[in-house]
């Protein structure tokens, strides 16, 4: 055999043992650390995925996380609340997360609250899935959806050290250091003041916003799940701080799509008008989520009414 | 087809093996074709395009050869205006029918040009650029004709280079297309490195920075000057390690089958004056504008400092306008320019300033002012640039942060990593001082690179800035 071809071959075979090594030590370590974290979203998450059983959840994205105070949720209804709320997430994440759980527990009802935009295109949105990437191998259903969305996924599937991707500070951090979150069921409290008075919006009508038919249907997706494991779910669009003078037409194509498939939508964006309320404009403070979970406990109580034993 | 795509990922090896595996009269052809399928994988009708860039130029060269005086003369004017003419009606046509319109409504006159709905073909300056190299050079007698036109052909649409460089000369090119290259693991090891390192570069430190600097400039508006200030700094090395990044991995992946492409990159940010930079930034097409268009102004050796100055200038202005079809792009290279000439102006203080200790110092003037020319680079207008500027000048407000302030952590660690590597190479690595043990500091440097890639990489598809050019 060639000189050089035999050099091409040692070296590729020292390389390859190597990495595949080296890739296997980092995730392996990095997977344990993982588990080990107590505070954090990536903390909550795993906690919810691999052990809560709450009867009442809430998902949805920071705007669920700091505006269902799942305490008193839990306290007015004498149920089990957990808000599984995660920042910059989207309804491809939520119904992810919902496709995992149902198989192990299932809830009784499930609020899902959802953005204005949550069905306009946006690539993010499918970048941020990779928040599920440390479950890809322990469930079908996650790399299933991963892989719709990012299909060269699978061929680095190998990889033990890819899935903490980007997360490697806070697992190395937070999977050293105890402590516990100060959340309260996955809600926490958002700090901050609004500055300004409410005033029209007019610069943002969405002429040119693409919808996506792959998050309309991963709503059409959560959708079934809880219609085949009988859970009660409840759509909401959460209040905020801003008004809008001219139709914001994705909005109106949310709402459209949501209520073709039979469920009912609470429009909640404009309920509260004290800036008081607000701890930014799309968040609510502490007082905004109180004042807003006691809303949510008196639509869910008519809904839980209704419903047959 | 992207390099940080899974179709290269097989599309290159595949290529490889079966350029070595075949007899090499067959090569040329072989890699004519991966150039197509590479380029093809983009907007594939838009190759009929690079053919009429290739078909004029080949002609032409022949033409060229053959006659002398006037005639030479004719053929070569109406092969660089035949070519210039493709990239004008994709690149400049709606640019100037804006400007000439506005001009129109400015000075009343009742008439508009319609813009074309048209999509500018992928690395059309690049490939533009090159093919005027050939003619050129054959005009002034530094290059044979080739008479190949499959060989031609290649030169024009070599994959490694086709989309975003380094633009080569006929001289470093086209003869080792003909040259029979055997595997050699020397070549194979160097280039793979040199992909590693590109890869990197993108993936880790240039992908990861433009998500800040997008949210930011996307939105100069919403920004405070904190922000503006941090971003236009990530944006510095973004472009760097993005550029950069892509030549590396052009330049590895050409290195593997033998054909040595040239530099387009040394260490520009440690450059101790801006005529430096402009040596070590983008050097391919800096050296193609000092070729080209500078000298043949009469460069440096014109009569009057004033119009050196203006030789300069206009070289910046024209360096600008290759860029992008905008007003910015175009004050960029003059901002750019106008460096240059104070800095010839300058020489007293220079020499002043010539001694190691103000080595830091000279190194952040250079980096301070080639940052503040990137505002007019990357801003989404002219209006943007001032405003921008205006705010990182007053510093007032509050420092954006991201919704995930990890991405800053990753930023700050990609940016050290190669002020880190950068400085090494320039201070220990060039200049040979380990000679011990560099087989296992080369390999260690792969894996840690490697996993860097796995454990902070972006892989997002992220196009590469300079493809938009």
């Amino acid at each position: 055999m060639n000189k050089e071809l035999k050099k091409l071959i040692r070296f590729g075979t020292f390389a390859i043992v190597i990495l595949f090594g080296i890739d296997l030590v980092t995730g392996r370590i990095l997977g344990a650390l993982y588990d080990r974290m107590t505070v954090g979203e990536k903390a909550r998450a795993n906690y919810f995925i691999k052990s809560d059983k709450s009867e009442i959840i809430i998902f949805g994205s920071s705007r669920a996380l700091y505006h269902y105070h799942s305490g008193l949720i839990s306290d007015s209804l004498k149920m089990t609340t957990y808000n599984a709320g995660r920042s910059n997430q989207s309804i491809l994440y939520h119904t992810t997360l919902l496709k995992c759980i149902v198989k192990r527990h299932k809830p009784k009802v499930v609020v899902l609250d959802l953005q204005a935009d949550e069905f306009v295109y946006n690539r993010r949105k499918y970048e941020r899935l990779s928040a599920l990437l440390p479950y890809y191998k322990l469930d079908g259903d996650v790399s299933a959806i991963y892989n719709t969305v990012r299909p060269g996924y699978k061929y680095f599937a190998w990889s033990h050290s890819l899935p903490y991707n980007s997360s490697v500070f806070a697992t190395l951090y937070r999977g050293t250091t105890s402590g516990r979150d100060n959340d309260i069921n996955g809600f926490m409290i958002r700090k901050g003041k609004v500055s300004s008075a409410l005033t029209d919006k007019e610069n943002n009508c969405g002429e040119n916003l693409t919808m996506d038919s792959i998050l309309i249907q991963s709503f059409e997706d959560f959708h079934k799940i809880c219609q085949d494991a009988n859970i009660e779910l409840v759509v909401n669009i959460s209040p905020e701080f801003s008004r809008y003078v001219c139709e914001r037409k994705e909005f109106t194509i949310l709402k459209n799509e949501i209520r073709k498939r039979g469920v009912l939508v609470n429009d909640c964006t404009e309920v509260f008008e004290n800036e008081r309320m607000f701890a930014d404009k799309t968040h609510l403070s502490l007082d905004g989520a109180i004042e807003y979970s006691n809303m949510v406990v008196e639509t869910l109580k008519s809904k839980l009414q209704k419903k047959p034993e | 087809m992207l390099f940080n795509s899974i179709s290269f990922l097989i599309f290159f090896p595949v290529v490889t093996i079966i350029y070595f595996l075949i007899p090499h009269r067959f090569r040329w052809l072989h890699l004519l074709i991966a150039s197509c399928v590479f380029y093809m994988f983009f907007i594939p009708h838009y190759i009929f395009i690079l053919f009429i860039t290739i078909i004029i130029d080949y002609f032409a060269g022949i033409l060229i050869e053959k006659t002398s005086g006037k005639k030479k003369k004719q053929y070569l004017w109406i092969s660089v205006i035949s070519t210039i003419l493709v990239l004008f009606i994709f690149k400049y046509y709606n640019f100037f029918t804006v400007n000439f319109n506005d001009l129109a409504h400015l000075i009343g006159w009742n008439y508009s040009i319609q813009a074309l709905q048209i999509i500018l073909p992928i690395g059309l300056s690049f490939h533009t650029f090159q093919s005027l190299s050939y003619v050129i050079e054959v005009y002034r007698g530094k290059q044979r004709a080739e008479k190949h036109f499959g060989i031609y052909s290649l030169y024009v649409m070599y994959y490694p280079q086709l989309v975003a460089g380094p633009i080569e000369r006929p001289q470093n090119l086209l003869h080792q297309f003909k040259r029979e290259n055997r595997f050699k693991f020397q070549n194979f090891y160097r280039g793979l490195r040199l992909i590693v390192y590109g890869f990197f570069m993108k993936l880790v430190v240039a992908d990861r920075l433009s998500i800040y600097v997008d949210s930011v400039y996307n939105n100069a508006d919403k920004h405070d000057g904190p922000s503006l200030a941090l971003a236009t700094f990530f944006f510095s090395f973004q472009i760097y390690c993005d550029f950069a990044g892509y030549s590396s991995i052009a330049i590895g992946v050409s290195r593997v089958m033998g054909i040595n492409l040239m530099t387009n990159f040394r260490r520009p940010y440690l450059s101790r004056s801006i005529g430096e930079f402009w040596r070590r930034w983008h050097i391919s097409l800096s050296t193609w504008f000092k070729d080209y268009l500078y000298i043949s102004m009469g460069g440096s050796r014109s009569i009057t400092s004033g119009r050196v100055s203006l030789n300069l200038l206009t070289t910046f202005l024209v360096s600008g306008l290759w860029h992008g079809a905008s007003w910015t792009y175009v004050i960029w290279g003059g901002l750019n320019g106008c460096y240059l000439i104070a800095e010839n102006h300058a020489r007293a203080v220079r020499s002043f300033f010539q001694s190691k200790f103000f080595t830091p110092f000279r190194i952040l003037y250079v980096f301070v002012l080639i940052n503040f020319s990137w505002i007019f680079f990357r801003s989404n207008s002219f209006e943007d640039a001032l405003m921008i500027i205006s705010r990182i000048l007053s510093m007032n407000g509050k420092l954006f942060l991201p919704p995930d302030p990890e991405i800053l952590i990753y930023s700050f660690i990609g940016i050290l990593a190669i002020i880190i590597f950068e400085v090494f190479f320039e201070t220990v690595y060039r200049k040979r001082k380990i000679r011990n043990h560099l087989f296992s500091l080369n390999n260690t440097f792969m894996i840690v690179l490697i996993l860097a890639i796995f454990l902070m990489g972006v892989f997002d598809g992220g196009q590469f800035i300079y493809f938009q050019f």
